[in-house]
């Protein structure tokens, strides 16, 4: 029963293959170039838009902690889908903390950090090759005041284009 | 506070070498306290600019001496006589007034290039001698001299090496705002710069000679491991996996360097021979950070720290990278050991709920005592005789470093510039002089 109803769909595909790819030889419907500024709501028409760019946003992560924030999946998988549009884009990822551990601990925290989001990139199917990983522990802080905002902008990965 | 503290320093201290006044194991009588008069110029002579660097000097004898628990000076201001320098002239009764166990004469002279010194250590009440010896150097190294000085006292009168010769390693911003490395005095004096990496560098250590330096720097972008030659002014890369190469520490005898470095894609401890290079990996916890080991005094054990729990705690291990156990349970956040040399105490720092605290765990028992409280407190280290513990706070707005002993009293600022973290207190050694 379920081997023949298998063999109709195979035959089905094939005849639409068979039946959309031989007529018209012509190229294939829509030119990646043809998506024209999609829903673009936050900026006023202003400029026409030059060369679409690759705008990788910071992860931001919980003190201690390097597994990836559902709060910040959303931006992450953006970050990776940019990645996969332009795939001559190289990155290093640094990996910092907040003030609140040692020196030495927050390097080899902020290495983790990074190379956590690198391995989320590469699950996601962007080659390794593609991605550095660098750790500055709590020696760049964005924001120097001891207050639990500044400590959680601390707390991050950015991505740095490298190429 | 410093007789309890000499009285526990009794309890746990089991050796003691020869030829000394007072072995400081024998009894317990308490703190020996000390007069130490100015020094005394040969000629009347040497002028105002002279008379200035005798009583620098004599107050820097006088505060290298303060700085043993064993040894207390008593007030320069109260003594009963000055200008002395035959014993024959001690009053008795003026200095055992002042319950002073014994007075330590100097007499000072200098052609202007040279300074050469007389010390003389003798009994307040009977004027006997226990110390008589003579000292010369270059004028420059005056201060230099006057440690020796301080060390050969402290031996002779307790039996125990002093720390007066000793320096302490630390990163320092006071060059443009730049983490370098910076080596000074242990009284903070004298500091100068060994990196100039224009970008970070962190956790210096010590060699046990004395010579070299450990460190990690970003000089090539990326946390690579280095050694500073002291002597020959010269860095050589140590080692540069990719990723942080971390925490070095030397093992006892000088053969190993223990550091961390990432292997399955984190940090892990390694053991590097110094000679041949050759590496072996001590630890295997691909989902823990493993970082900051420091060796026992035997150099059997290493304690590092790992969050393998879930949180950074310290944990100890032999050497091959067995026989681990935890050290500490109390607080989510324990980090950077360092052993006493003495071999029974670990130091290290502790996030409490008033930030970071300088604590000591007793290895066999491992009850942790906190011996600061105000400001953030971090990375401790030992002095090479086990009594002391440099630190990083900001109590005062700014890191900067401090000494105290190891029960928490007489706490001592030696920074002034810049923001001062991450010590390291080298082992003792006698410097030369010309």
């Amino acid at each position: 029963m379920r081997k023949t109803s298998i063999a109709l769909i195979i035959m089905f595909l094939v005849m639409a293959v068979f039946i959309s790819g031989c007529p018209k030889k012509t190229p294939p419907p829509p030119p990646p170039v043809a998506p024209p500024p999609q829903p673009v709501i936050e900026e006023p028409v202003v400029e026409p838009e030059p060369a679409p760019r690759i705008e990788l946003r910071t992860v931001f992560f919980d003190y201690d902690k390097y597994n990836i924030r559902t709060d910040q999946a959303a931006r992450l998988a953006d970050n990776a889908e940019q990645l996969m549009r332009f795939p001559d884009v190289k990155v290093r990822l640094e990996g910092h903390c907040d003030e609140r551990g040692t020196e030495a601990y927050n390097i080899a925290l902020g290495e983790r950090r990074a190379r956590s989001v690198k391995n989320y990139l590469t699950e996601y199917g962007i080659p390794a090759t593609r991605i550095t990983t660098r750790s500055y522990g709590e020696e760049r802080p964005v924001c120097r005041e001891s207050t639990e905002d500044c400590w959680q902008r601390n707390r991050r990965v950015e991505f740095i284009v490298v190429e | 506070m410093k007789k309890l503290f000499f009285i526990a320093i009794l309890s746990t201290l089991c050796f003691a070498q020869g030829d000394a006044y007072l072995r400081i194991t024998d009894y317990g009588t308490g703190v020996m306290r000390l007069a130490v008069p100015d020094f005394v110029p040969r000629f009347d002579n040497f002028g105002a600019e002279w008379d200035s660097v005798m009583l620098e000097l004599s107050n820097v004898l006088r505060a290298d001496l303060r700085f043993s628990p064993f040894l207390d000076v008593i007030d320069s201001s109260l003594y009963p006589q000055k200008g002395v320098t035959d014993p024959k002239d001690l009053d008795p009764f003026g200095w055992t007034a002042l319950n002073a166990h014994a007075v330590v004469l100097t007499q000072f002279d200098t052609d202007g290039r040279r300074v050469s010194l007389k010390v003389g250590i003798y009994s307040a009440n009977n004027r006997s001698r226990i110390m008589r010896r003579d000292y010369q150097a270059s004028a420059v190294q005056a201060r230099r001299l006057v440690h020796r000085i301080s060390d050969d006292i402290h031996k002779a009168l307790t039996g125990e090496d002093g720390v007066a010769q000793t320096q302490i390693a630390f990163v320092s911003t006071r060059i443009g705002g730049i983490k370098d490395i910076w080596v000074c005095d242990y009284d903070g004096y004298a500091p100068r710069r060994i990196t100039d990496s224009r970008s970070i560098a962190l956790t210096p250590n010590w060699s046990p000679s004395g010579d070299k330096i450990t460190y990690t720097s970003y000089k090539n972008d990326s946390p690579d491991l280095y050694m500073f030659d002291i002597y020959k002014e010269r860095e050589t890369m140590v080692a540069n996996h990719e990723g942080p190469n971390l925490t070095s520490v030397w093992s006892p005898d000088g053969r190993y360097i223990c550091y961390s470095r990432i292997a399955d894609n984190n940090s892990e401890l390694f053991l590097k021979d110094v000679r041949t290079g050759d590496e072996t990996r001590l630890t295997y916890t691909p989902h823990a950070i493993e970082t900051s080991p420091t060796f026992s005094p035997t150099g059997r054990e290493i304690a590092f720290t790992s969050d393998r729990s879930g949180s950074p705690q310290i944990y100890i291990m032999d050497m091959m990278g067995t026989y681990c156990r935890r050290l500490t349970y109390e607080g989510r956040y324990n980090d950077t050991p360092d052993w006493s040399p003495r071999g029974d105490k670990i130091c290290y720092t502790s996030r409490t709920d008033h930030g970071f605290q300088i604590a000591i765990i007793d290895v066999a028992y491992g009850d942790p005592i906190y011996l600061t409280s105000v400001g953030s407190n971090r990375s401790p280290r030992w002095s090479p005789d086990g009594y002391h513990i440099v630190f990083s706070s900001n109590r005062t707005g700014t890191y900067h470093l401090y000494t105290m002993n190891w029960d928490g009293s007489d706490v001592r600022r030696i920074t002034r510039a810049g923001a001062n973290t991450e010590p390291a207190w080298s082992r003792r050694y006698k410097w030369s002089f010309d």
